[in-house]
């Protein structure tokens, strides 16, 4: 699991790099990438050895990042194809809550649920 | 002047100085110890401790800054916010664990002392420049933003003209010396229990006022779609800065939360780590509460500018007393006044004591150096920083909101990775963690320095749009890997008891 995060986090890191020396198009998508992957490749690190229940959850996470990388490239296609910002505000706070309630069940659900695996009774000392 | 005829509002302010003087005494007589100065004697609860995160974390950035940015740049600041939802829980469960478990093996009472415990002392020295550094950014954006809140409140600018914001940022600076510097760590986290709780309440209060003030959701986007100033551009999904601004946004302010040392040195401070569990959540509650002032406030005020119910701003960081002055009734334009107090003051006490506490403790001992009498010389170290901060904030001349970008950057470009990854990989040597460090932090001012100055044309590193910050912490972590996979042979030499820690 550890492998994993930390090679996770180096593509993500690698596609921030990218994003910001790389001009066009391509670098927005890397960028939304990037900024989506390297919170879940970290947490994924700080939770190596989180017990095999928490493992599903731990998937979950980088599906709930996923969503985020989904919700940023959909703003990038809005951005493409209504540059007008045409009752923007409006649809831009819409999606700003949803990408705040989305990560916010990782914070009030995900993180409470998991929190016995990767900090058990005994582990108030080391 | 005009506010000072409001006497409701002077009331509600007063109110609340008086109560903050009060606890600032309380708590000083109870600060007998290094421990109680610098990690509160490790007795705050999981409320104190959430509110606290809270009230340091934001600042007059939120309730001063923030609006002042979307007024300057329109809907993308708001990709600053929008991590707001995780990045608490990102903290613990990423760092915390190991940073609470190393103060139960060691004395550890700052971040420097977690990078010594874990690399050695070059690492600790640099971490201590870095802390340093965004310390003296992040203070500096505190007291400019008190600055421009005393200025409009006792109406400074019509008798002093230019000299008026540095007349009211050295008003501003004394009062937040005083009790930061009487009552230490201690202070800052009792004051901040009631400046969490304060700040959340008046940006509830004032997003209702602003969005009914706009004439609701629909009123505000049809004043700024007419508007020449702002226009549709303000309403774009990326308002008007490029995505690679935006999105840089969003990075900073999420991973970059990691190596915030203000938000870090709480889970020292826990009284019981079982806590940690509900941490989040509270944190997460009460940051997005306070928010709402940013996002009222910041697409309110443009329309009514671009509707001239109110004039154009002579500085966008005016944004909220503006909007105080002339929309708000005296009980809550005080009541909101005192929130932003609250928010200056609870992060510039908090920086004042971390700042001081790298330079008395953390840099001496990098050096091989014990200070004695920690506390008297950190009270001292504390003045001298803050009118340090000052001087800076006045020579950077811009935005409060781009000010403590760049400290938040140095943070985060500064410590970030080191701590992320140093203290959940044991591949991670101390010359990589060293070089970590000092490339962030040498990157990100090296980039803020060279875009800034116009003394000597000099050729352009990174494209116009990318935010140094975003820049620097990338670079920072690659360096970290890059320099971790060359020198493989410090490995072993991780200490027993750290090596526990990172096991556990």
């Amino acid at each position: 699991m550890r492998r994993f995060a930390l090679l996770l986090s180096i593509l993500a890191w690698l596609a921030l790099l990218g994003g910001f020396l790389v001009p066009g198009v391509v670098a927005d998508w890397l960028l939304a990438l990037g900024c989506a992957l390297l919170p879940a490749a970290l947490i994924l690190l700080g939770s190596w050895r989180a017990d095999v229940k928490a493992r599903g959850l731990r998937f979950g996470i980088l599906l709930l990042f996923l969503l985020l990388a989904g919700v940023l490239s959909a703003l990038l296609i809005w951005r493409a194809h209504d540059p007008t910002g045409v009752q923007a505000v409006g649809r831009l706070l819409l999606q700003l809550c949803g990408l705040w309630l989305a990560t916010l069940v990782l914070t009030g659900i995900v993180f409470p649920l998991t929190f016995d695996s990767f900090w058990p009774d005994d582990g108030d000392t080391p | 002047m005009a506010l000072l005829a409001r006497p409701w509002l002077v009331l509600t302010a007063l109110g609340y100085f008086a109560a903050v003087t009060w606890i600032g005494l309380w708590a000083a007589r109870r600060t007998q110890t290094a421990g109680d100065f610098f990690i509160a004697g490790q007795r705050p609860g999981l409320l104190v401790t959430g509110l606290a995160t809270t009230a340091a974390a934001f600042s007059g950035f939120v309730f001063l800054g923030g609006p002042g940015l979307t007024y300057r740049m329109g809907t993308g600041s708001f990709f600053i916010l929008a991590s707001t939802g995780f990045t608490s829980s990102l903290l613990c469960w990423v760092v915390a664990k190991r940073l609470r478990l190393l103060a139960a093996v060691r004395e550890t009472y700052t971040i420097p002392d977690v990078v010594g415990s874990r690399f050695g002392r070059g690492a600790a020295g640099w971490a201590a420049i870095a802390v340093l550094v965004g310390t003296i950014g992040y203070l500096g954006a505190q007291i400019q933003a008190l600055g421009i809140l005393v200025e409009t409140v006792f109406g400074t600018h019509a008798v002093l003209g230019a000299w008026s914001l540095p007349v009211a940022m050295a008003i501003g600076v004394a009062v937040v010396l005083f009790y930061s510097t009487a009552g230490g760590m201690l202070a800052g986290v009792y004051t901040d229990l009631l400046q969490g709780a304060l700040m959340a309440l008046a940006a509830v209060a004032v997003f209702a006022l602003a969005l009914r003030s706009g004439g609701g959701l629909g009123g505000i986007v049809d004043s700024l779609r007419g508007s020449a100033q702002f226009g549709n551009r303000f309403l774009d999904p990326m308002g008007g800065v490029p995505t690679v601004t935006a999105l840089g946004f969003f990075f900073v302010f999420s991973v970059g939360t990691l190596g915030q040392p203000h938000m870090l040195h709480k889970f020292f401070m826990l009284r019981r780590p079982r806590q940690v569990r509900w941490l989040p959540l509270v944190i997460a509650v009460s940051q997005s509460l306070c928010l709402l002032i940013w996002v009222g406030l910041g697409l309110a005020v443009p329309a009514l500018v671009a509707s001239g119910r109110l004039q154009a701003l002579r500085n966008p960081d005016q944004a909220t007393p503006e909007f105080l002055l002339h929309f708000a009734p005296g009980w809550l334009a005080g009541l909101v006044l005192a929130g932003a107090l609250a928010a200056i003051m609870s992060t510039a006490d908090s920086f004042i004591n971390i700042g001081a506490a790298a330079l008395v403790r953390d840099l001496p001992r990098a050096l091989g150096h014990e200070a004695a009498d920690e506390v008297r010389r950190g009270r001292i170290v504390g003045v001298v920083l803050t009118f340090g901060a000052a001087l800076f904030a006045w020579a950077y001349g811009d935005l409060i909101a781009l000010l403590g970008t760049f400290a938040f950057g140095t943070f985060a470009a500064g410590l970030a990775p080191a701590l992320a990854v140093g203290l959940n990989w044991k591949g991670v040597t101390r010359r990589a963690a060293s070089w970590s460090i000092a490339v962030g932090v040498i990157a990100n001012l090296g980039l803020e320095i060279t875009r800034r100055q116009s003394l000597v044309a000099l050729p352009t590193i990174i494209p116009p749009a990318v935010l140094p910050a975003a820049f620097a912490l990338v670079v920072s972590f690659l360096t970290l890997f890059v320099v971790s996979a060359l020198d493989r042979s410090a490995v072993e030499s991780i200490p027993a008891d750290v090596e526990e820690v990172m096991g556990a």
